[in-house]
């Protein structure tokens, strides 16, 4: 069979994209695929829920448990690696230095430039935060900062009638 | 090992729920002999409850099956016009994207108690007036049964549930007080009573299926505000407690859990002859009956009927009229949750002690038919905890947010109104033509399209949400949303309508299906209207107690 020059591109054509498919359909489950740093997490997690006189989530193991649940729930732990991506691409641009390597007050400065345009990665940002406050207010240590006595059984409210604190 | 129904019994009843142990409790009873198949489990308040634990919060009721499946057809367009009726969330981000309404979820519980098991506890009596609206209002379809009627088995039901009510419901003065007194409103709800004083709105305390004096060796409430999520001490009233449970001693039920009901057997002469059903291990069994009850819900019930088509009844058992799975009713509501400027605590006591009943009347609101209830809401959608503050109520991240978060716990306070939901052409249940359960079955497809009376009437109830939170000290919400974008529905009813005309009903007014004279259904889907925001499982169990007296009457009789 004799090919035109005009098949024979369209049919290179054809091939490249047949070559290009499994890649561009494999790149982006190696990149879901990816532990997330621990570093970085830890990092995050210190500067969203921050100590100051009662305890920060980083104390308290939250970022062990983020970094547990991104073990097992796969959709999480493609948020959770896409917030780290995003974090550390904007402290290059700010410092050109990942986001762990950072001080305090610069890691504030990128999570506020994402929490600034948190509408453009929405679900990213809103699930993994929520994450962070679930695990973290979920611990007795931080109830007691907020005037929480705890479960709601066994003992429940006798109390309900009264001002809280009466 | 799975456990097996007998053979044979005097009445099978598929389904554990309010309608299905509130008929097995009337005719074991009687002496009648019954079984009743339930898909779920049993539950165990001291073991399978979660309230007692440091992670509480971090899932809703404990569900041990998963909810049956079902699927949805389209759901309509929203028109860009209703932009005040669309769901927000925190800093007013929409919760549903796009402009099409989301189809989220039909909410039940599988399981002995069915959907009790995840219930407020409301235990509310419906308005004599809104059992009318085809004859006074001209829409929708009336109750063919009268209001007495239906009364002497509320307060059966009410008995043996042990209602917490008001001495007077200003809707039916006839009643009479509620079994057991009121529970005190919580501080937050007298906080809400206070403010709202200048716009004229009348509380009163609910009437509740939560007891506020210890009934039949369980305790009193001790207001720990989240009945959603399973009572570890069994002071709610939920159907497997205050019915299954006592059926059962009564040695003339027998409760066959994780029994998935398959077909209901048709034969000649009108009459139906029992069930099949798969049990916990998946072995096909029957039970031969004199009567067969269907109390599966309105959405599973006609499922199970439209799949138990045979040559006696091809178009679906009961379905000679073709109405079987038509007029779909549904829940509409609107909550509206903001930040008061006072402590409040309002974690605590009752989820939804108080109720205004201003608007309940079918012509209550201007421009529609069908009213609403209004009532807190705060713990029913879990603003309960921490968790649920840092996550909904207290927006931002660092320590400003731990600083708001100490200002804010306790200070929530979330207005609810349940309204009427009226018939819709596009509101209905089918057989999805696509989809099967593990044992090959259709499974059920929701259909929902509300029209624009419920439109009308969920604007008005929007807004008065709104202005009652504002009053209350809240003016600027952190989260509100309703039906008008997404389906989301506890209360469904309608599907198997009753009523005198075999041409435009499925069941007779007793709910015996007006062919197969020994097939009965006794849930929600008997319902010709919704009531006006009513919760309906006291309504439920109501009818499920009449029919189980029709049922034994005409067992004596044998004319069944």
């Amino acid at each position: 069979m004799k090919l035109s020059r005009r098949g024979l591109i369209a049919l290179g054509a054809a091939g490249l994209a047949a070559a290009a498919l499994p890649l561009a359909w494999l790149m982006p489950r190696l990149r879901e695929r990816r532990t997330p740093d621990a570093r970085t997490v830890a990092a995050l997690v210190d500067r969203m829920v921050p100590a100051d006189e009662h305890p920060g989530a980083l104390a308290l193991g939250v970022d062990r448990a983020l970094l547990k649940r991104a073990g097992w729930h796969t959709t999480f732990r493609a948020y959770l690696n896409r917030f780290c991506d995003l974090l550390d691409a904007a402290a290059e641009e700010l410092r050109d230095r990942p986001f762990a390597d950072l001080p305090d007050a610069e890691r504030d400065a990128v999570l506020q430039r994402i929490w600034a345009s948190r509408e453009e990665h929405a679900d990213t940002v809103f699930t993994v935060r929520g994450q962070i406050m679930r695990a973290y207010y979920s611990l007795p240590a931080t109830w007691a900062a907020l005037g929480y006595r705890g479960p709601p059984q066994p003992l429940g409210y006798h109390d309900y009638r009264e001002g809280p604190g009466a | 090992m799975s456990v097996a129904a007998p053979q044979q019994a005097d009445v099978v009843i598929v389904g554990a729920g309010a309608g299905g142990s509130a008929c097995a409790w009337r005719l074991a009873a009687r002496g009648i002999d019954v079984v009743v198949l339930e898909s779920g489990p049993w539950y165990r308040a001291d073991a399978d409850y979660r309230l007692h634990r440091d992670d509480w919060e971090l899932s809703a009721f404990p569900a041990k099956a998963p909810p049956w499946p079902y699927t949805f057809g389209e759901m309509p367009e929203l028109d860009p016009g209703d932009q005040d009726l669309r769901s927000r969330g925190a800093e007013g981000r929409l919760l549903v994207p796009g402009n099409r309404r989301r189809a989220w979820k039909y909410h039940h519980v599988r399981g002995v108690g069915g959907s009790t098991l995840h219930f407020t506890g409301e235990a509310q009596r419906l308005n004599p007036r809104s059992l009318r609206l085809a004859s006074e209002f001209g829409v929708g379809a009336d109750w063919p049964l009268d209001y007495p009627e239906l009364a002497a088995y509320y307060a059966i039901a009410e008995r043996q549930i042990g209602v917490a009510g008001p001495a007077r419901d200003p809707r039916t003065p006839d009643a009479g007080p509620a079994p057991l007194p009121p529970h005190d409103p919580g501080y937050a709800s007298r906080h809400l009573m206070r403010t709202t004083r200048a716009l004229g709105l009348n509380w009163t305390p609910n009437a509740l299926a939560v007891l506020s004096r210890p009934q039949d060796g369980r305790p009193s409430c001790n207001y720990c505000a989240n009945c959603n999520r399973g009572c570890p001490r069994e002071d709610k009233g939920s159907a497997d407690v205050v019915f299954a449970r006592p059926a059962v001693a009564s040695g003339r039920c027998q409760i066959v859990p994780e029994a998935t009901v398959l077909e209901v057997e048709s034969g000649p002469n009108d009459r139906v002859r029992g069930v099949v059903y798969a049990d916990a291990g998946g072995k096909r069994r029957r039970v031969a009956a004199r009567v067969v009850v269907i109390a599966c819900g309105a959405v599973l019930g006609p499922r199970l009927l439209l799949n138990s088509a045979s040559r006696h009844a091809p178009e679906g058992l009961a379905n000679e009229s073709g109405l079987v799975g038509r007029n779909l009713l549904e829940t509409q509501f609107w909550i509206v949750s903001g930040l008061v400027d006072v402590p409040l605590g309002s974690y605590r006591g009752l989820p939804r002690d108080i109720v205004c009943w201003d608007h309940n009347a079918p012509d209550a609101i201007p421009g529609t038919v069908g009213g609403c209830v209004l009532g807190p809401s705060t713990t029913e959608i879990g603003l309960g905890g921490p968790v649920a503050y840092a996550e909904r109520a207290v927006p931002g991240w660092g320590l400003a947010h731990k600083r708001a978060m100490r200002a804010a716990f306790g200070r929530a306070l979330s207005i609810g109104a349940v309204g009427e939901s009226l018939p819709s052409p596009g509101s209905y249940v089918d057989l999805d033509p696509d989809e099967r359960d593990a044992h090959g079955l259709a499974l059920a497809r929701i259909h929902s399209r509300p029209g624009e009376l419920d439109t009308i009437r969920l604007r008005f109830m929007a807004g008065r949400v709104r202005e009652v939170l504002a009053a209350a000290g809240a003016p600027e919400p952190f989260e509100e949303y309703g039906s008008h974008d997404t389906f989301s529905s506890s209360h469904v009813f309608g599907t198997c309508r009753m009523g005198t005309d075999p041409r435009a009903s499925v069941s007779d007014p007793f709910g015996a299906s007006h062919r197969w004279r020994n097939l009965f259904v006794t849930d929600a889907s008997l319902f010709p209207s919704s009531g006006g925001g009513e919760a309906p499982s006291l309504t439920i169990a109501a009818l499920a107690l009449r029919a189980a007296d029709r049922i034994a009457a005409g067992l004596a009789a044998r004319s069944l």
